[in-house]
């Protein structure tokens, strides 16, 4: 090894990084090198007298001591209370607000679906008071058995004409009829 | 828990007690490592903010098996790279530097026992290549491992130990030019 690679091992001997097998080298080497020796104890003598903190450091102004003191002393709170999880805080708020959206969605869509099924049941109850759809089920069964080639005509029974009548409802302008559910309280 | 945890928790806490141990133990050897990285005492003053700042802000990022004045100076570290980096001046540091250096960092200090060593020291330090000059405050002033500098300066850790070896000859260099041939 050269001796520009000790000197380098010299200064991680001085910040006491060297492990223990290559401190031992490295006590080998400058006990036989005069110029690693002399550099190591030049080193050593230097940063006792030379590179100080007072020779190197600096003061700033007592004007900007004060500053900086008041605004990190003011900043404590609003930095420890929030910034220290901002992650979290900012995560946990997100997922909060997606739940409580999906939720409202989800009811609001629950609650439109029952509501159109109630309104399905008065519908077919109101434009068939004399029977219930199961008997419409069996008039139809009966009409095909009579006449077969009147399968179309099942179009026209009571049942499925509500149904298209349903699914209209609310152009008025087109059917011009008013939407039984609007009429059968 | 060594001392400067003990104050970074108070600290955290919200204790102004804990800041002011931290900061007026550290202020000199920070601003100190900020004013001859930019050479300018006014953005040296501002960078020292932002740094105590960053750190506050930074605070739950603190490793706590770290040592804190080398978590400092790799948050001072960055705040200069970003400010020549914001500012584009980076090509203008060094003739920058001359002129701030010579006349700011003379100002008298009280503390001081011998204002012209101190001054030769620095005009030896400004002579420094930027990157032997970073390092070399890094581990003088900021007491930080070269391990540790290494990874704040995002290079290996034998280009660390070179530029503190050339740093270290070139200020010896320099000293000698100015009439001082070793200090016993």
């Amino acid at each position: 090894m050269a001796c520009s690679d000790w000197e380098e091992t010299a200064l991680l001997y001085s910040s006491g990084e060297l492990d223990e097998d290559h401190e031992v080298e490295f006590k080998s080497h400058i006990a036989q090198c005069e110029s690693c020796k002399a550099f190591l104890e030049q080193y050593q003598k230097d940063r006792e007298s030379l590179f100080s903190i007072e020779a190197l450091g600096a003061a700033p102004s007592e004007k900007v001591d004060l500053e900086v003191k008041r605004v990190c002393e003011s900043s404590k709170k609003q930095y420890t209370n929030i910034a220290v999880f901002p992650a979290f805080a900012k995560k946990s708020i997100i997922s909060v607000s997606f739940f409580l959206i999906g939720f409202v969605v989800i009811g609001y869509l629950m609650i439109n679906v029952q509501h159109s099924e109630v309104v399905k049941a008065k519908t077919i109850q109101t434009n068939d008071p004399s029977g219930s759809e199961s008997n419409q089920m069996v008039n139809v069964a009966e009409i095909l058995k009579a006449n077969p080639d009147s399968a179309d005509s099942i179009n026209s029974t009571p049942l499925d004409s509500n149904r298209s009548f349903s699914k209209n409802r609310g152009n008025l302008d087109a059917t011009g009829v008013v939407p039984v559910d609007l009429i059968t309280k | 828990m060594n001392e400067d945890q003990k104050l970074f928790d108070l600290w955290l806490g919200g204790k102004p007690s804990g800041f002011s141990g931290l900061y007026d133990k550290y202020k000199n050897r920070v601003f100190g490592f900020l004013l001859r990285m930019t050479g300018d005492r006014e953005i040296a003053e501002d960078l020292l903010q932002e740094t105590f700042l960053a750190a506050l802000r930074n605070a739950d990022q603190f490793d706590r098996s770290r040592n804190f004045l080398s978590w400092l100076f790799g948050i001072a570290h960055k705040r200069t790279i970003d400010f020549f980096r914001h500012a584009k001046v980076e090509s203008d540091h060094k003739e920058d530097a001359e002129t701030a250096i010579g006349s700011k960092i003379e100002a008298p200090d009280q503390q001081l026992s011998n204002q012209s060593l101190r001054k030769v020291i620095n005009e030896a330090v400004e002579e420094l290549d930027p990157l032997q000059r970073e390092v070399f405050l890094l581990r003088e002033l900021g007491g930080v491992a070269f391990k540790e500098i290494a990874v704040i300066m995002d290079c290996p850790i034998n280009t660390a130990l070179g530029r503190m070896r050339l740093a270290l000859k070139n200020i010896r260099k320099e000293l000698k030019k100015r009439g001082i041939d070793g200090v016993q």
